[in-house]
C-alpha cells in the first residue's frame, strides 16, 4: 500500500472515530432508538401511579430539567428529549409496568450523541419524576 | 521513508480522533431544574378543558410560521415540529417542542409548554450544538397567537 492510501486510510479512520463528526448523520437513528439493556441504562420502580399519567409526569419532569421534547409514543412507553444547552445530552425513556402496581423507568443517556455510563443525568431525572408522582401532602 | 510517513500520517489521525473525543466538560452531567422563570416563560395555562382544541391550535400557529410536524403523540399531548431556515448563508433549524397537560385544580385547564431550539448546521451541513432559543417575546407571541386562534372557532360558532 502506498503511503497516500495510508494517509487517506488513516483520516478516514479517524473521521469515523471522532463522535462530533458524525452527530448530524445519526440524529434520525437516535430519536427512533430505544433505550438498550445495557450497564449504561439505569432503572427505577415507582410504586401504583398509572402508567398513562407516570408517561405524562415524565414529560414534564423532562422539562423541568431543561430538556426539549424530541418524540414520544404512548404505546410503547417511549420518550427522548434533549437538553437545550452545551451539555448536548439526550435522555431517552422507556416506562414499563411489569405489574399492577409497579411502573418501571429505563434511562439511556447520550452525550454528543455517545451512550455514557454516568448516571447522574437518570438519577436526576428519577428523582424529578419521583416528585412528580408522590401523592400531594394532606393538610391538617 | 514511506513507513515513517505512513507512521506519522497514523499518529496524527489518532490525535486528531483523540481531539474530537474529548472528554465532557464536568458539570455536563450534573443536572438542576430549570429556573422559576425559565419555566414561567414556556408555560401558558389555557382556561379549557378541551386538549385537542388547544394542540390543534398549536399546529396552526406553527404552520402559520412555517414548520412542518415531526412528531406528534396527542394521546400524551406532544408535537414537535421544525421549521428549516437560511440565515447569512448558513442553514438553520427551528424546532418547536411541545406538551400539553391537564390543570387546574380539576383539571379543567389545560396547560400549554413549550421549548424552542435552534439548531445551527455547521459547514459541512451537519448539525452542531443546539441553542436553546431564550428570547420571552418569542414565548410571549407564540401563546397569544394559540390563544387568539383558539377564541376564533368559538366565536366563529356563535
Amino acid at each position: 500500500m502506498s503511503a497516500a492510501r495510508l494517509v487517506a486510510a488513516a483520516l478516514v479512520v479517524a473521521l469515523l472515530a471522532a463522535p462530533s463528526a458524525r452527530a448530524g448523520s445519526r440524529l434520525d437513528a437516535i430519536l427512533s432508538r430505544e433505550p438498550e439493556p445495557t450497564p449504561a441504562a439505569q432503572t427505577r420502580d415507582y410504586e401504583n401511579p398509572d402508567l398513562f399519567l407516570a408517561l405524562r409526569a415524565a414529560i414534564g419532569a423532562l422539562q423541568d430539567l431543561g430538556f426539549a421534547l424530541e418524540s414520544a409514543d404512548s404505546e410503547r412507553g417511549l420518550i427522548s428529549a434533549s437538553r437545550l444547552d452545551t451539555h448536548a445530552l439526550r435522555l431517552t425513556v422507556r416506562l414499563t409496568a411489569p405489574d399492577e402496581s409497579t411502573v418501571t423507568a429505563t434511562v439511556g443517556t447520550d452525550y454528543r450523541n455517545v451512550p455514557i455510563a454516568d448516571p447522574r443525568p437518570a438519577e436526576a431525572f428519577f428523582s424529578t419524576l419521583g416528585r412528580a408522582l408522590a401523592p400531594p401532602a394532606e393538610i391538617d | 521513508m514511506l513507513r515513517r510517513s505512513a507512521l506519522c500520517a497514523l499518529t496524527l489521525a489518532a490525535a486528531f480522533a483523540s481531539a474530537c473525543a474529548s472528554p465532557p466538560p464536568p458539570e455536563a452531567f450534573a443536572l438542576e431544574p430549570i429556573s422559576a422563570s425559565e419555566r414561567a416563560m414556556q408555560t401558558r395555562v389555557f382556561a379549557t378543558d378541551d386538549e385537542p382544541s388547544v394542540l390543534n391550535a398549536c399546529v396552526a400557529v406553527l404552520r402559520e410560521h412555517g414548520f412542518a410536524a415531526e412528531d406528534e403523540e396527542r394521546a400524551l399531548g406532544v408535537i414537535v415540529a421544525i421549521k428549516d431556515a437560511e440565515s447569512g448563508g448558513r442553514h438553520t433549524r427551528l424546532r418547536a417542542s411541545i406538551a400539553t397537560r391537564p390543570a387546574g385544580e380539576f383539571g379543567l385547564e389545560i396547560g400549554l409548554r413549550v421549548t424552542f431550539q435552534r439548531l445551527p448546521w455547521n459547514a459541512r451541513g451537519r448539525e452542531t450544538l443546539r441553542e436553546a432559543v431564550l428570547d420571552s417575546a418569542e414565548y410571549s407571541g407564540f401563546f397569544e397567537e394559540v390563544e387568539q386562534a383558539l377564541a376564533l372557532p368559538e366565536a366563529g360558532a356563535e
